[in-house]
Order: C-alpha cells, then sequence, then structure tokens
C-alpha cells in the first residue's frame, strides 16, 4: 500500500515538522531534526521557516553533522 | 533494545555498568572511556542523545551522576529517556533521597533493582509499587537468611567450647 503525495501534504508535513523543530526542548528538536534529515533536501528547500530553523540549528551546531555533510541546509538567499 | 547501562559520576568514575550485548573486557573499558570522553565533554543546554557507533547513546544527568543507555538505532530516544527517569525514581524511593554514596556503598541493591526493571535489555516491570514490593520481599529474604546464619554459628561456637 503506498500513500499518494502532493505538494500540499509535503508542505504540511514539514510543517508539522516544524512544530516540533520550534519546540524549545533540545530533545524533541534533535528527534524531529533527525526525522527531517531522513526526508529528500527537496523537502527542506519548499519551506523558508524551516530552512531558517535548520541553518539556525546548524549555527548552533547540536546533532546537525549530518546535515551539515550532506549539505542540505544551505543559507536562504 | 538496550545494549549497555552506565553510571558515571562527574569525576569519569563508573558507578554501576550493566551489559545486555556481548562486549571483551577490552571492548567494555574502551566503551567506557569513549562515552565518558564525550558525555562528560557536553554542555547542559544540548540535547540529551549522542550517535556513537551505530548507536544512539541516550543519557541523563541526576545531581553528580550520569544515567547512559545504549540503544538501537531504530530505538525511541524519549522512552529511553522514561525509563532512566523511571529507574531513578524508584532508586529515589528506595534510599530515600538517593545520593552517589548510597550507589557506592549498596551498589548490590542497585543492580537488583536494575534488574527488576531490566531484563536482557528490555522493560519488564513498569509498575514502581510492584518493583518497591519485590525488593523489600528481597531484603526481608537476606535478613532471614543473615539470622538463620548467625543462629548456626552460635550453635557451632557453642559446641565447639
Amino acid at each position: 500500500m503506498s500513500i499518494e503525495d502532493n505538494g500540499g501534504l509535503r508542505v504540511l508535513a514539514i510543517n508539522i515538522l516544524g512544530r516540533f523543530l520550534s519546540n524549545c526542548d533540545n530533545n524533541i528538536r534533535f528527534i524531529s531534526f533527525s526525522f527531517i534529515t531522513l526526508m529528500v533536501a527537496t523537502w527542506i528547500g519548499q519551506n523558508q521557516k524551516i530552512r531558517l530553523m535548520v541553518v539556525e540549528i546548524n549555527l548552533r551546531g547540536d546533532g546537525a553533522e549530518r546535515l551539515r555533510e550532506r549539505g542540505r541546509a544551505k543559507a536562504p538567499e | 533494545m538496550i545494549n549497555f547501562v552506565l553510571l558515571i559520576s562527574r569525576q569519569g568514575k563508573v558507578r554501576l555498568t550493566k551489559w545486555y550485548s556481548p562486549y571483551s573486557q577490552k571492548e567494555r573499558s574502551k566503551v567506557i572511556r569513549e562515552l565518558s570522553g564525550m558525555i562528560l565533554s557536553r554542555a547542559p543546554k544540548q540535547c540529551n542523545f549522542v550517535e556513537w557507533r551505530g548507536h544512539k547513546v541516550v543519557y541523563k544527568r541526576y545531581a553528580s551522576l550520569y544515567f547512559c543507555m545504549c540503544i538501537d538505532q531504530d530505538d525511541n530516544e524519549l522512552e529511553v529517556l522514561e525509563m532512566i527517569h523511571h529507574f531513578v525514581e524508584i532508586l529515589d524511593r528506595y534510599f530515600g533521597s538517593v545520593c552517589e554514596l548510597d550507589l557506592i556503598f549498596n551498589f548490590h541493591k542497585a543492580y537488583y533493582i536494575l534488574d527488576e526493571i531490566l531484563i536482557a535489555g528490555e522493560l519488564q516491570e513498569s509498575s514502581k509499587k510492584t518493583v518497591a514490593r519485590l525488593i523489600a520481599a528481597q531484603d526481608s529474604l537476606v535478613e532471614n537468611a543473615k539470622e538463620e546464619a548467625s543462629s548456626f554459628s552460635n550453635i557451632i561456637a557453642q559446641a565447639t567450647k
């Protein structure tokens, strides 16, 4: 069984993860962050808020090594 | 599955270890050295999860002790944090405001409690009351055995006079 996806669903998924990513607890941030790293790089680029959040976490350097290695988080233009 | 449980003090001394996966003595000392270096150097603001050797290490600091559990990559980290807290709460109830010295002098009891909670790296008992009851029963068994041993030694002492 497969679930059909479209742009809207992707944005919704990213927004839901973004809620957790903006949580003040670093543990919840880490888990949502690791979920995001499982996603395709294009998913991150679709939502400006998420991009900013990922860049912020990247700068803080807490558990963001994998994302930095893969070059998924690039600063918004 | 939990691969091992470590209790490390702020000074890097190991207070309790429990291994649920096969590690040689050499590997164990290497693991302890690596992890204590990694965990003790982490800032308090950082999250409680560390990715290490294809596993995830979940740790939490309580006073001067770090409680660490190593889990598989696909396990739930928040659940393991709750397990650590569960273990600490049971220790706290049993010792009555537990401190590092309690674990140093009564390490065998800490092992008993851990064995009641975890079996083969999986959570077995989620009820604090049940664990407390079982540990109390175990303590009474030990007391009875001590009394019997002392009475036997008295009988032997009298017989040899």
